[in-house]
């Protein structure tokens, strides 16, 4: 059965995005980006909130066209592009980028199902707040969190609504020159 | 500071346990390498109270024994604005933290030990006192409990100088101001 990821890049007082919704603070560079690319190879299908997905939707097909994107944006874009993308909102009716699924409702379900198809993970990107429905169903089987090392003080949460103590195996752990360390982490 | 937190951010769970931390060998080692490292111990009053002058129960393990032995025989100092005398006898410090922080900082010997809890090292973290982060990550998540990170008024930039894992799983992460 292929497993529900969370990938995120968190603070070290774990925020997945200031106060003001911004990831300036990632330390973002070439090693991250490879680290990031080994992550999307384990995606069968990337999963989004309503606001991340209009994100991807307005940024990427844009890409697709533009003479001047680098040959890693345009590879990221026109795989992006083709593979099946998943959506969770309550209020969306349907989407206007291509192979996307979008789900309204009977989240639980749906994920169980998706889980059960053949094919490689379903990886949610960014999108705390369904992060945070996915965490109190207890929907989650693994956490691929690139850990920076910054204190924000306030911003968007990583963890709310978690119901259940859950134990842990660290999977593995990478640390980038950066400073960054990427954490893999599996239910057990 | 250096402590150990659930991966969801906690250093105790809602009912203020810490049963879900793991000692074992790697454990013991760890912490007695740190504690040779330091020599002064810095408590807000509720942690004092409740860990000050603890003594570990007569069928502990050895390496619990030697630990508290060595850290009672440490200058300690508690932070409190409302009580002035405690069992143990520490220094207390009951007002201007920061003064009396680089007054400390510039004595020589070995490093200091923020102990906590939370709203001392909340205190600390604001005032820009805390140069190294020891921070080990257990790998379960809580779901509620106390949080180590807490109102912190503004950014950090840190420095990762060292990470190492345990084969429990849990990871030691030290920072420096950056």
């Amino acid at each position: 059965m292929r497993k529900l990821v969370l990938f995120m890049h968190v603070s070290l007082d774990g925020f997945a995005a200031d106060a003001d919704k911004g990831l300036g603070w990632i330390s973002y560079d070439g090693e991250l980006q490879q680290y990031a690319d080994g992550i999307v190879a384990t995606v069968g299908s990337p999963v989004y909130g309503r606001g991340t997905y209009e994100l991807m939707a307005g940024y990427w097909p844009g890409v697709l066209n533009n003479p001047d994107a680098s040959e890693h944006s345009k590879a990221h874009a026109q795989w992006v592009d083709k593979v099946t993308k998943i959506v969770f909102s309550r209020t969306m009716e349907k989407a206007d980028w291509n192979n996307t699924i979008v789900i309204n409702d009977n989240i639980t379900e749906e994920i169980n199902k998706l889980k059960q198809q053949p094919g490689k993970d379903l990886v949610i990107f960014g999108s705390p707040g369904l992060a945070h429905s996915l965490m109190e169903l207890d929907l989650i089987d693994e956490y691929q969190l690139t850990l920076n090392p910054v204190l924000l003080g306030n911003g968007i949460p990583v963890y709310e609504n978690i119901k259940n103590k859950t134990n842990l195996k660290l999977v593995k752990a990478t640390t980038l020159k950066s400073g960054v360390v990427g954490l893999h982490y599996m239910k057990l | 500071m250096s402590l150990a937190i659930s991966f969801d951010g906690f250093i105790e769970g809602p009912d203020g346990e810490t049963d879900w931390l793991e000692f074992n060998e790697e454990t013991a080692d760890s912490l007695n390498k740190f504690i040779e490292g330091i020599d002064t111990v810095l408590y807000g009053r509720t942690s004092y109270e409740a860990w000050g002058t603890y003594q570990p129960a007569p069928g502990s393990a050895d390496f619990e024994k030697m630990f508290y032995e060595k850290l009672h025989k440490m200058k300690k100092y508690v932070f409190s604005s409302t009580r002035s005398n405690f069992a143990g006898d520490p220094a207390v410090i009951q007002s201007g933290i920061k003064e009396a922080m680089e007054e400390l900082k510039k004595q020589p010997g070995k490093d200091i030990w923020l102990y906590g809890g939370s709203s001392l090292i909340t205190s600390f973290m604001n005032l820009d006192l805390v140069d190294e982060y020891q921070i080990a990550v257990a790998p379960v998540i809580l779901g509620a409990g106390k949080p180590l990170f807490k109102d912190i008024d503004h950014r950090v930039q840190l420095k990762l100088v060292k990470t190492e894992h345990s084969a429990s799983g849990t990871v030691l992460f030290v920072y420096q101001r950056g």
